[in-house]
């Protein structure tokens, strides 16, 4: 992203002028916190080794790692429209009007409510139409050391990027979703990017008595 | 409240499709069912616009509206970008009540009048019947109808106790 490229070295920051007051982060992690609470919860090592056994299969399946990227999103993927409707009635969390609200809803709501952890949003572009979500632990990951041969083609997690994806896609927004930096490679933080391709809009039904 | 009666149910998704229909008492039978749904969504599309065009203008809300990339020659942008207004509508002998999720579902009960504000009923089904019997119900597909005896069992007990 063009528009991103020099923004403060290090750790990205945060631009928040643009979200109204019920947006506080503060106020989303705790609607988080108590989603995640009131929800059933399943062994956390029980969903992490169950996610790498998934994985390596397809691994060993697939053999291309490039090709295991792709089905793994398209796993999340078909999770992720399921999970909005799950995430919109029971988090609580405030309607999102504008694509970059939706930002801080998933990194500390959602991410708090179905992964347990908490993510922040970082390197929001100028005009709104994506952003990073950031987070250094990674439950899916717990147990996993990469072998050299996919270390830099596989992307372990990547049903994440297509869990985002799907749930955006039913609130309207058609995005482009794709890790960018993963702790498994090496570097020192999680990063997701989700970019803006497309709003969609409500179209009136078509008349059938014509 | 301890007097409404519930009449029936629908449940439409974004492009129109009724997923659910239930019917408890229905003091006018005998009405096409397709066209009745038709009808009936057409009639929430329309009172939607028409609600959200008549809404007092709310700070960033018409700014959200013109803000919209294809404002000038989509009509409907501004539907999108504002929030659903419509809750509920009175009539003298019945009342609709309304709930539309940002994932564009639409629930919707029709009572006798003086039932109140349903709301709360309305986001039971969502969250109760259908986000549990289908939105993880691995078998369902996405789209598809959501009368199953588990849905409608929870839709029962809803309604039931919410008399």
């Amino acid at each position: 992203m063009a528009q991103d490229a020099g923004r403060g070295s290090g750790a990205p920051r945060r631009k928040v002028s643009t979200l109204p007051a019920n947006f506080s982060g503060a106020a989303l992690t705790r609607l988080g916190e108590q989603a995640s609470q009131r929800a059933e919860q399943v062994n956390g090592e029980l969903a992490a080794l169950t996610y790498g056994a998934l994985v390596r299969q397809l691994v060993v399946d697939y053999e291309d790692p490039g090709e295991v990227n792709v089905q793994l999103e398209r796993l999340g993927y078909n999770i992720g429209l399921r999970l909005a409707d799950d995430f919109l009635a029971r988090s609580g969390a405030p309607p999102c009007r504008r694509f970059v609200e939706t930002s801080e809803v998933i990194a500390r709501v959602a991410f708090r409510m179905y992964l347990g952890v908490s993510a922040r949003v970082a390197s929001v572009a100028e005009d709104g139409s994506a952003y990073s979500v950031v987070f250094e632990e990674n439950p899916l990951a717990d147990f996993v050391e990469m072998p050299t041969a996919l270390r830099d083609q596989l992307w372990f997690s990547n049903l994440l990027c297509g869990a985002i994806r799907g749930a955006l896609e039913m609130v309207q927004y058609v995005v482009s979703v794709s890790f960018v930096r993963d702790v498994l490679r090496g570097d020192a933080y999680n990063e997701i990017r989700v970019a803006l391709r497309e709003q969609r809009y409500e179209r009136a039904p078509p008349d059938e008595e014509l | 409240m301890s007097t409404a009666v519930f009449y029936n149910f629908y449940l439409f998704n974004r492009e129109g499709a009724c997923l659910c229909y239930r019917e408890w008492n229905r003091p006018r039978p005998g009405v096409d069912a397709l066209q009745d749904q038709r009808n009936m969504f057409g009639l929430l599309f329309a009172m939607k616009q028409l609600c959200n065009g008549w809404a007092p203008v709310e700070e960033g809300a018409t700014a959200l509206a013109a803000e919209a990339p294809d404002a000038a020659w989509d009509p409907d942008a501004r539907l999108r970008t504002a929030r659903p207004l419509l809750r509920s509508y009175t009539t003298a002998s019945y009342q609709l009540h309304y709930l539309e999720t940002p994932t564009g579902l639409r629930f919707v009960l029709t009572t006798s009048v003086h039932a109140g504000d349903l709301t709360r009923v309305l986001q039971r089904i969502y969250r109760e019947a259908y986000v549990e019997c289908a939105a993880r119900n691995p078998l369902y597909r996405l789209g598809t109808s959501v009368m199953s005896d588990a849905f409608r069992k929870r839709l029962d007990a809803i309604v039931r106790s919410a008399l």
